[in-house]
Formats: C-alpha cells, structure tokens, sequence
C-alpha cells in the first residue's frame, strides 16, 4: 500500500516537473517582440488625391505575381442617382489587416495569422483552402486560387500563325512562369502561390521588413497612399489621421480595419 | 422478378457513383475551376449538402436517443436504421466537405496537428471524429445485442452510448455547424440569433422523414413491415409539431426580411423572391403541403406518410441551398453586383455521386451485418 503511494507520489513530481520544463522551454523559445520592434503599420488612402487610375492595383499584380482574375488591391465603383444629381464613388480596397481580423479568427489550421507588425499574414502550407476566410472576411478581399495559377502562360497555342506561344514566350525572356516573375517576392511568401489555397494582399510585407513603403505606396501617381506606423507619433500616418475625419469600411462590425480612407468628397451629404 | 429489380437498382447506384467519380478526378485535375464558386460565393452545393447531410446524422441519432430513453416500443424496429443513417450521413456530410475544400489530406489533420480553438471550424472537424467513434461503437454493441440477446451488457452499452450521443448531437454537430454559420458577422444573412434552432429544427424534421422514406421502401420492397400502424400515427404527430415548428421559424424568417428594411434584408427578399424563387415555393409549399396532408387521418398513413416525408426532405433541402447560396450572393457593398452562383455538372456529379455511395453503404451494412433477416424474425 506504501510502495503503492511512494509510486504516485513519484509518478506526480515527476509529471510536475516535466510540465513545468514544457512551460520554460516554450516561454523561452518563442520570445515576444519587444515594443521597440513592434508596429501597427496602417495605409491611409485620400479620396480627393486618388483619380481612379488603377496604378495600384498594376503595380500590386507586378509587385507579387498576382495571376490572371486575382485582385490584392481592388476597388469598389458605385454610380448613385439620376442625372444630373449623379454620384459616383470610387474607393480603392485592399487586406484592411484588421486588428481583429475575423479571418484570423475562424481559420482552422492557423494559415491567417498576425505578424509582429500587425499585418496578417498567411502561410500556403498550412493552408487547407477551406475558404471560412473568405466567406468570414467583410470586405471580399481574399481570393481561391480554384486552378494552377498564370494557366494563360502555360499555353502552348499560339495567338496567331507566325507568333510566339505565351509558353514559348516566356521561355525566351527566362521567366519563372510568367515573363514578369519577380523573385524578390518570395522572400517571405511563395512567388506564385500554388493550387487549392487562398491568397490576399500582406502590405509587401518583403519590402516592410527592409524598410521600404509597400509596392502600391510607392508608385501610386498622385501620391494618394501614405503609409506608416499608428503607434509612432511622428508618423504621417498619425498626424493626417489627426487633420482629418477618417472613415473605415463596415466600422460597425469591430473589426479595427487598418486602411483608413480620408477626404472624401461630401462625406456628410450622402451617408455611407 | 425481386433479381431483376434488384440488379436494375444497384447497376444504376454503380452507374451513379461512377459518374461521381469522374467528377472528382476532373475536380483534382483541374482544380476547383471547374465548379460555379466565386470570389463572392465561396461556398457552392457541397457546402449545402453538408450540412443537409450533418444535419440528417443528428436528427437519426437525436430518434435513437428518444427510442432508447423513452422506450418508444412503437419505433424499436427502426432502432437500427437511425444508427446506421447517423453514421452513414456523417460519412457523407464529410465526403461533401472533402469535395469541397483544397487540400483535404491537410484537413483531417486539423484537430490533431494544425489547430486553432478560436476557429469554429476547429470544434466541428473534433466533433466528427468523437461523433463518428461513438456512432460505430454503438453500431457495434447494437448488432451484438442482438445477435446474443441474452446478454444484457451490449443493449446497456447501447442505451448509454445513445444518451452521450444525444448532448453531443445537439451541442457539438448541430451547434458549431449551425454555428459556422451564424457567427459570421460579414454575412447579416446568417448572422442571426434564430438560424441556430432553424437548423437543428430542419435536421430533426429532415431525419424522421429520411427514417418514414425507408420504412417505406422496405415495406414495398423487402416486404418487411417496420413500422405498424401506431407507430406510423406517432411519427405523423411527430411530423406534425416538427414542420409547425420549422414554419413558423420560416414565418419568422420572411418577417425579418421584409420589414426589418436593412439592404441586406431587402436584397435576400428580392433573392428569394427572384433568383431563387423556386427553391423558395419548394420550401414553403412542400412544407404547407406536407403538414396538411398529415393533419388529414389518412394522411398518417402510407402511402401519404411517405409522400409527406417526400415533400419535408425536398423542402429542406431548398432551405438549406437557399440560406448558404443567398447568404454569400448579398453584395456586401451598396451599389456591387449581384453575383448568382450557379452549381456545375461536375458539382452535381460529385452531390450524386456521393449520394448513391451512401445508399450503397447502407445497403452493404445491412448485408454485411445480416441484420435484415434478423429485424425480420424480431418483428
């Protein structure tokens, strides 16, 4: 009976302590960022700055080998009333990178994640392509890669007799799939994301980490993108957001988007 | 004559699932490409019959519970065919959510390697392997307590295994899928306190309905009678209060809709109302239909207990496409396009293929198991 209550007894610290090594060692593996390292990086986008022209969303496509039919930066365009009190509304989207990103929250395998800037982040190989995501995402920003992607630059057919392939073609110029591969891409996130998985915008998360503005920021023509850092007060993201009446899309469902929209034409006469 | 029949019917299940399989090989080939989902609509018909399919595994078991506790003397012949439907629509709801999803082989580790426990997704895939375990051992000690029905042992293990089951149909396979649903606060469609007992309401209707569909058959076919005629007036009340209840939630429904004047209330009223309108009628008037018929003293009985079964499976049906197709088809700006979902060929290749490899499994266990003969001699 003794020898019985010695073994507990045994079998117990030594469960204690093997747990309280698991506890050390998984405290100290994954050490948290320090608040010098972390950010809450945000876009800002003027409504009165941007002219529609789509540069964002060429540049976006270039930047991360986006293929054919798959938008990382898009837009919503709406046409109101009846001439002549005609309205026409023309917002450029993007990931929000919601502070509480709902895709976050109900991705089963933890593919959507956060990294240690705020930008929400998704992991290709653990990713099951069940698309909660995106049906959970309020601002349908996320897209299903249904096939294998660039399908058109695959194709052997040619165009017109006496014309090169689109296959052939980008065997000419050496490209990775597409003629316009840009390996700088897959940095951080595979260059072409494959089959079966979910894909969306991660802020250019490659040029983040080196200290670059994302892709879209940099090239937009009448500088309507302006990026930075919501916790350092002598950010420009911070002191705009202060000038102005910055407005987020769908507000109401506490999702904390972190694209904010600036300047827009008659915000009180027509209500969003 | 029986041989014929009966060589006819599997040659087409064989055919059926063939042609199922066909579209699962395009599907892994080309991708999901070849099916109508969308940037906008997600999710497609596998999504639909999923939860159909998952709903059916509770309501069964939901009735084996209630013949187990209660004794239902009455139903005690269908004892067996509510554990097989659990177990075998559960197979089938998961087969659907294969179809669906990109890298199956990637999901089934979900609640063991990759896991996320804010994810409802997370508690539902769990719940199928509990849920699915419990169903086999109570298959099991089911077929063994009556094979030796002198040994108590088995029927007890049965019973018990029955009561775990019943929390765990309502909580873990009706909640967190119901719930899949409702806590997506993007979609103001599902995102509703009363979509929850909607659906386990359309699962409870939608199984007893399914278990009334067998009976039948069997009767027709095996010549076996399962039901007597106490048992049939019993499963009629049972219809009766179920689809009241899941009109009324209905009722509910279109009220919401129609006066709550929110543009998502107003763009699912034109989508029932248009698009949809079909498996809207089928909804509504398959269960106005069926709910007169069994108030009527020979509705209660075959053949029009069957064909009130007939009518409820058809018209939760519609309600499940409708509530998860119109639920991702709302623009979810002012003033975006509609965009209408559409299942392809090979989508319902895939649905019909899966359907009669149902069928055929439960005609396998029945086989394999020789319980037929053996109801057949206990009735």
């Amino acid at each position: 009976m003794e020898n019985k209550k010695n073994q507990r007894r045994d079998f117990l610290k030594k469960a204690g302590l093997g747990l309280a090594t698991i506890a050390s060692v998984s405290a100290f593996s994954s050490p948290l960022p320090t608040n010098e390292e972390k950010k809450r990086l945000a876009m800002i986008v003027d409504l009165q700055k941007c002219t529609g022209c789509g540069a964002c969303t060429l540049v976006c496509k270039n930047e991360n080998n986006v293929q054919d039919g798959v938008f990382w930066a898009n837009k919503i365009c709406k046409t109101e009333g009846k001439f002549p009190n005609v309205r026409y509304d023309y917002i450029p989207t993007l990931c929000n990178h919601c502070d509480k990103a709902p895709c976050v929250k109900v991705c089963p395998t933890q593919a959507m994640h956060k990294d240690e800037n705020g930008i929400t982040m998704h992991d290709t190989e653990k990713c099951v392509g069940c698309r909660y995501c995106m049906v959970a995402c309020p601002y349908q920003v996320i897209s299903y890669n249904g096939e294998k992607p660039h399908k058109r630059w695959r194709s052997e057919e040619k165009l017109m007799v006496g014309t090169a392939s689109p296959k052939e073609l980008n065997e000419k110029v050496g490209g990775d799939t597409i003629p316009y591969y840009n390996p700088e891409r897959a940095e951080t996130y595979p260059g072409i994301r494959p089959k079966n998985v979910v894909e969306k915008c991660t802020f250019c998360d490659h040029l983040v980490k080196k200290g670059e503005k994302p892709r879209c920021v940099q090239r937009c023509p009448s500088k309507a993108r302006t990026f930075g850092d919501l916790d350092n007060p002598n950010d420009k993201v911070v002191s705009l957001l202060g000038k102005h009446s910055p407005f987020r899309l769908k507000e109401n469902l506490g999702t904390e988007p972190k694209v904010f929209y600036i300047r827009n034409f008659n915000p009180g006469k027509y209500p969003r | 004559m029986k041989n014929i029949k009966s060589i006819i019917w599997y040659s087409c299940l064989i055919a059926i699932l063939l042609l199922g399989i066909y579209g699962v090989i395009v599907q892994t080939i080309e991708g999901h490409a070849v099916t109508g989902i969308s940037k906008q609509v997600p999710w497609g018909i596998y999504i639909a019959a999923f939860t159909f399919f998952i709903g059916i595994s509770a309501g069964s078991t939901i009735i084996s519970f209630i013949i187990h506790v209660f004794k239902v003397e009455h139903l005690k012949s269908i004892e067996f065919k509510t554990i097989a439907v659990g177990l075998i629509s559960l197979v089938g709801a998961v087969l659907f959510l294969i179809a669906d999803v990109g890298n199956p082989i990637r999901m089934m580790k979900v609640p063991i390697i990759m896991r996320n426990t804010s994810s409802v997704f997370f508690y539902s895939s769990i719940s199928y392997y509990i849920f699915g375990g419990l169903l086999v051992y109570q298959l099991v000690n089911y077929v063994r307590a009556i094979k030796n029905p002198k040994n108590e042992k088995f029927r007890r293990n049965a019973r018990i295994l029955a009561i775990i089951l019943f929390p765990l149909a309502m909580g873990i396979v009706l909640v967190p899928d119901g719930a899949l649903f409702s806590f997506v606060k993007a979609r103001e469609f599902w995102n509703r306190p009363l979509l929850l007992p909607h659906f386990a309401n359309a699962a409870l209707v939608s199984a007893v309905a399914v278990m009334v569909v067998i009976a039948y058959i069997s009767e027709k076919i095996e010549k076996v009678e399962l039901l007597n005629l106490s048992a049939k007036v019993l499963i009629g009340y049972m219809l009766i209060f179920l689809v009241a209840g899941v009109l009324f939630l209905d009722l509910f429904d279109i009220l919401v809709l129609r006066y709550s004047e929110k543009p998502e209330g107003i763009e699912a009223w034109k989508a029932l109302t248009n698009e949809h309108l079909v498996f809207f009628l089928v909804n509504i008037l398959g269960l106005v239909f069926a709910g007169i018929l069994l108030l009527i003293r020979k509705g209660r009985e075959f053949p029009n207990l069957f064909y009130s079964a007939i009518l409820i499976i058809l018209a939760i049906s519609a309600y499940r496409y409708n509530l998860i197709i119109i639920g991702q088809e709302i623009p979810l700006f002012k003033g975006q396009n509609v965009e209408l979902y559409f299942p392809t060929l090979i989508e319902i290749y895939i649905c019909a293929g899966v359907t009669s490899f149902m069928t055929l499994s439960y005609h396998i266990l029945i086989g394999k198991l020789k319980i037929k003969s053996i109801i057949k001699n206990n009735i």
